[in-house]
């Protein structure tokens, strides 16, 4: 593996080593370009994935302090972790599920589409389908995903059976268990899934898509990466032109050093990318970098969140095999007349014992409780993946007053959900009743999320750089050599999971930054 | 490898308010048998035996899981803090009770559990009980939850696709 003096001022430094950060670090060592990749977590083997929840939990999860405020069930229910994100090597790819779905075209309009909401603080993205397409391809043959590139799907699970019968027999035409991001044979060096059941535990096999197993590996055969782990970001410092110039990172004894750079990529997950540009204000930058607009931070997304669990008569045994094994899509698209703006996806998806016990009432004990849980082998459940829509203060900021071990304030993570979130979760909520109902369920759990799994569009593009962050290359709109390459991007949180896109992004947006560097405009 | 995480302590995760933190590292321990460390009186041992017991009823379960989960309540009842909410919330059920909440019929004993919904004891109690009992890998059988098949090389022939009472999807 490569390594560059921390006075090298001709790399690139990559903050985050997840689906953005993996992806676009990669994607600059392929174009002969020298990064250093900031990692704050540890690096972790299949041989150190625990396929156990709880242990998993504890060894993968960013537990660093961060406070949920507002109105939604985080606050309430988990007010220390807002988000259950990964710190390690791999970031989030380590524990997502693989569902890969492009975003819809009208989805990158929706302020035109679904029209002015009181409310929202709804954008169009400043590119289209048409100019993430040629990149989404490239993300799918990268990612393996099944259905695409002449990738077999996998066989149905019992959990996937319940869904697509239900569905169909309620009359949803789109159900499919395509597009997983998962192996179904050997590709590309890694395993084909011979369906553990711990998706979200980091794949043994690594017949799930990661960037651990996939971008930063082959990266490091470049010669080009020089991936440092544990060394987490404090601030990232600039020049009196205002240009960034490198980042100051603390390494895992707590040692402080300052990495010149010629190009900066944030890629943190979308509440730890604009904490570090708050966290670095300068008198120059008094609110933070890249924040002329006052935007960095705001419009946070995180998906309207939801579970259902169907008990039946006979056994299902979701655990065994893939953890969201398939979808349905009839709900997505913008029809008003069902209450709400936008759509949603409903995924099948099992949980284990422990989590299910956590998640399936956060609140949750007694007869009737236990009653429900004692039927775990004859539960199918369902996960809603929904388009919330942003808000300007539904926002990352710095807590006043907290500080983590670095002695940095902590973010603080503030949603009041907007009507249309609850509308939609209301919705969904019947909908899954109904599938249930169809194939038998003798009693159907409805379930909100606590903790937020995608977090999105707190640094987002714009084509007004009055309101959002970054341009549609993900260039900040203030500091040309500063880019945000993960979700924080996103300008709309959209119906898709987030990962595919991301990845797509940070394609398209490495190929930009190895352009204007030869050209000697960045 | 084994990175130094510098996660929160056990007391701070035990007083502090995130369920997912507080359960993750109650699971963790387990085997530990009833009152090895003794920091509790076996009277406040036996009250909150029961306490798990009607948190999270299961009548065809002895009781050696929910004794775990009192083990690790006790265990972490070192912390003085933790041991006088314990002990503190043990007092307030059993002056609900008339001097003796074990001894009350189950519908009496969970209005009064239920009266303490809000308080730190449960807090604490519920996620321990939680994560000590449906986290115990000797209750999962129970449940038919079969855990970690990477050993056996997967479900891919354990039955992944065996239900066998619907039709199969067809694309």
């Amino acid at each position: 593996m490569a390594r560059f003096e921390l006075s090298d001022d001709t790399v690139v430094v990559v903050v985050g080593s997840g689906a953005g950060g993996g992806t676009v670090a990669h994607e600059l060592c392929e174009r002969g370009i020298n990064v250093v990749v900031l990692e704050a977590g540890a690096r972790f083997d299949i041989d150190d994935f625990h396929h156990d929840e709880l242990a998993a939990f504890q060894q993968l999860s960013w537990l660093d302090k961060r406070v949920a405020t507002g109105d939604w069930a985080a606050a309430r229910l988990a007010p220390h972790q807002p988000a259950w994100t990964v710190k390690a090597v791999g970031g989030s790819t380590v524990h997502w599920n693989g569902l890969s779905f492009r975003i819809q075209a009208h989805e990158f309009a929706a302020r035109t589409v679904y029209g002015d909401i009181d409310g929202a603080s709804l954008l169009d993205w400043p590119i289209s389908l048409d100019d993430l397409a040629p990149h989404y391809a490239r993300a799918e043959d990268k990612l393996g995903v099944t259905g695409t590139h002449g990738i077999a799907r996998h066989p149905a699970t019992n959990n996937y059976k319940v869904l697509y019968n239900g569905a169909k027999r309620v009359g949803y035409r789109h159900v499919t268990n395509d597009r997983l991001a998962i192996n179904s044979a050997f590709r590309d060096g890694r395993a084909p899934c011979v369906q553990l059941g711990f998706c979200n535990q980091g794949c043994k096999m690594a017949a799930k898509w990661s960037t651990l197993h996939s971008e930063i590996p082959k990266a490091e055969d470049t010669g080009r990466l020089d991936l440092r782990t544990q060394c987490m970001a404090l601030k990232v410092v600039h020049d009196r032109r205002g240009r960034v110039s490198g980042v100051l990172y603390a390494d895992r004894d707590g040692a402080h050093h300052l990495q010149k750079a010629r190009v900066v990529c944030i890629a943190g997950n979308a509440i730890e990318t604009p904490r570090l540009l708050l966290n670095s204000a300068t008198p120059q930058f008094p609110d933070g970098l890249a924040n002329a607009s006052g935007q960095v931070g705001r419009h946070y997304m995180r998906h309207v969140g939801a579970l259902a669990f169907g008990v039946f008569d006979r056994p299902v045994n979701m655990h065994r095999g893939i953890t969201t094994p398939g979808t349905v899509f009839d709900e997505q698209g913008h029809r008003p007349e069902r209450g709400f703006a936008g759509g949603y996806l409903m995924e099948a998806a099992s949980l284990g014992l422990p989590t299910l016990a956590m998640m399936a009432d956060p609140a949750g004990w007694g007869r009737d409780y236990a009653g429900f849980l004692e039927q775990y082998d004859h539960l199918a459940g369902i996960l809603l993946n929904g388009e919330d829509l942003p808000r300007a203060d539904n926002r990352v900021s710095l807590h006043d007053g907290a500080v983590d071990q670095h002695g940095l304030p902590v973010p603080r993570v503030h949603v009041v959900e907007h009507a249309n979130d609850r509308a939609m979760r209301a919705h969904f909520h019947r909908q899954a009743t109904a599938i249930f109902q169809a194939v038998g369920a003798r009693r159907v759990k409805a379930v909100q999320a606590v903790s937020a799994a995608h977090n999105m569009g707190t640094c987002r593009m714009s084509a007004d750089p009055n309101d959002g962050v970054v341009n549609g290359w993900g260039q900040a709109h203030d500091i040309a050599n500063l880019f945000v390459s993960d979700g924080s991007q996103f300008t709309t949180a959209t119906s898709e999971n987030p990962t595919l896109t991301i990845v797509a992004l940070a394609i398209r947006q490495a190929g930009h930054i190895a352009d204007r560097m030869a050209r000697g405009d960045l | 490898m084994s990175p130094a995480r510098s996660g929160p302590s056990r007391r701070s995760v035990l007083m502090g308010t995130s369920a997912l933190v507080t359960a993750a590292l109650a699971g963790l321990p387990a085997g530990v048998a009833l009152g090895a460390a003794g920091n509790l009186a076996p009277a406040t041992a036996d009250t909150l035996l029961r306490v798990v017991r009607d948190l999270f009823p299961h009548d065809g379960l002895d009781d050696a899981p929910y004794r775990a989960v009192v083990a690790q309540l006790d265990a972490a009842a070192a912390d003085a803090d933790t041991k006088a909410l314990l002990v503190d919330g043990v007092a307030q059920l059993d002056a609900a009770g008339g001097g003796s909440w074990r001894s009350l019929a189950e519908a009496e004993r969970v209005a009064a559990l239920r009266a303490m919904a809000a308080t730190p004891f449960f807090a604490t109690v519920r996620p321990m009980a939680l994560f000590g009992l449906y986290g115990n890998k000797a209750v999962w059988p129970r449940f038919g939850y079969q855990g970690s098949s990477w050993e056996y090389g997967g479900y891919i022939d354990r039955g992944f696709d065996d239900l066998d009472w619907l039709p199969e999807p067809v694309e």
